[in-house]
């Protein structure tokens, strides 16, 4: 691969949108080429500082509020009228839903939820927060074969500023599963990978205890990752990880 | 369905006009079209499918206000930088740069970067939502990243 080519490719590299031997071959160029070298750490240097940059807006509290009074305006002007009680109803579930959701009253906390959270807690506790000590994906990858009847993705995260710590062996529903462990700032962030039947479905958070959980389906595997740190960064870094 | 993805609309609304009200309108405006077009959806994603419809929105409230402009409307004054940073950068100033160095960046860099930093979306995904080819957002990933690049360095060897 020559500069031209890496160049092109850096960015894609950096977001994990390649593909594994495109990804080797630029990993191969970025650790023996200088200037190539440079680019790679700047972009990541850059990626570090946007996440920690705290960029986001969040909306005031009147905001959902508003969006729903102005659906239900719009929805009893739109629709015929045999669908506007079901419109009006399903307007006022969202109200309803948006007023519990800030009490985290939303969800209550499935069986396997819990057992994850407690893992996590465990985890703490113990002096035994991974059986891998490494902050590099492709040792801590190759660590769980043959421990696993499954291969979980290790995502590189440390360009948005979560950085990899570890893995180590858990149990999730009386079956080994994997979990990577992952620190921002101050904050343990595990995240468990088991087998799972069904569908992909997409991450929702929840919260119990001052522990913030947020748990997806992707590829037949089950992930939660969960954390103290505050509900939006732990949404970040499930997105992050779920899409690499 | 759509309320889990009202954060990432206010806040990608919110980086496109860079203004809380006007953030707001375009949020509540972007609801009402996405739930009475709801039927129409047909599966994928609804995050993606949610944030076009907000760009669409808030793409024709700037062509308007272009069309017909009014007073305090303009983009908002550039912050000096690189001026009077005599002291000491404390983490503060710096996430405060990095901020100013993205309100800076050309409409269609930054908005691809948002979609990209902040809402974690895939290439395809961003593609999906701009209306582009993935080729398209690749090259404007790399030229917001270089501009970002320049203008904090530059910000950087000012102190």
């Amino acid at each position: 691969m020559n500069c031209n080519e890496a160049e092109l490719l850096l960015n894609p590299y950096v977001d994990g949108e390649l593909d594994l031997m495109t990804a080797v071959r630029v990993e191969e160029h970025v650790t023996g080429c200088g200037d190539c070298g440079r680019q790679y750490r700047e972009l990541q240097e850059l990626r570090r500082e946007i996440a920690e940059a705290d960029l986001e807006f969040s909306p005031g509290a009147g905001l959902a509020r508003r969006v729903a009074a102005a659906r239900r305006r719009a929805a009893a002007e739109f629709q015929p009228w045999w669908r506007r009680p079901a419109t009006v109803g399903l307007a006022a579930a969202a109200v309803l839903i948006l007023t519990l959701v800030p009490a985290g009253l939303m969800r209550v906390m499935g069986a396997e939820d819990r057992e994850v959270l407690d893992n996590h807690l465990r985890s703490l506790m113990a002096s035994h927060l991974v059986d891998v000590p490494s902050s590099d994906h492709h040792t801590v990858k190759p660590w769980f074969q043959g421990r696993l009847s499954f291969s979980p993705n290790v995502p590189d995260l440390s360009g948005a500023g979560f950085v990899l710590t570890g893995g180590r062996l858990e149990m999730v529903r009386r079956a080994p599963a994997a979990a990577l462990v992952y620190k921002r700032r101050d904050h343990v962030i595990n995240l468990f990978a088991a087998p799972a039947n069904g569908a992909d479905s997409p991450p929702r958070a929840q919260s119990s205890e001052g522990y913030n959980l947020v748990a997806w389906k992707k590829g037949g595997l089950s992930y939660w990752a969960v954390s103290d740190l505050n509900a939006r960064e732990l949404m970040q870094f499930a997105e992050l990880a779920r899409s690499r | 369905m759509l309320w889990p993805h009202l954060r990432a609309a206010y806040n990608f609304a919110r980086w496109l006009v860079r203004n809380d009200h006007d953030a707001e309108d375009i949020v509540q405006e972007s609801f009402v079209k996405a739930f009475l077009a709801l039927d129409r959806f047909r599966g994928g994603d609804a995050r993606v499918w949610l944030l076009a419809i907000v760009r669409n929105t808030a793409m024709s409230m700037l062509r308007r206000r272009r069309a017909d402009p009014m007073p305090g409307e303009e983009a908002p004054e550039p912050a000096d930088r690189g001026e009077g940073i005599e002291h000491t950068l404390i983490a503060g100033e710096r996430r405060q740069q990095v901020r100013t160095a993205i309100e800076r960046l050309p409409g269609e860099f930054r908005e691809t970067l948002i979609l990209r930093e902040l809402e974690g979306l895939s290439y395809k995904e961003i593609a999906g939502v701009l209306d582009v080819p993935v080729g398209t957002v690749m090259s404007r990933l790399a030229r917001a990243r270089n501009l970002l690049i320049h203008d904090l360095t530059a910000g950087r060897g000012a102190r």
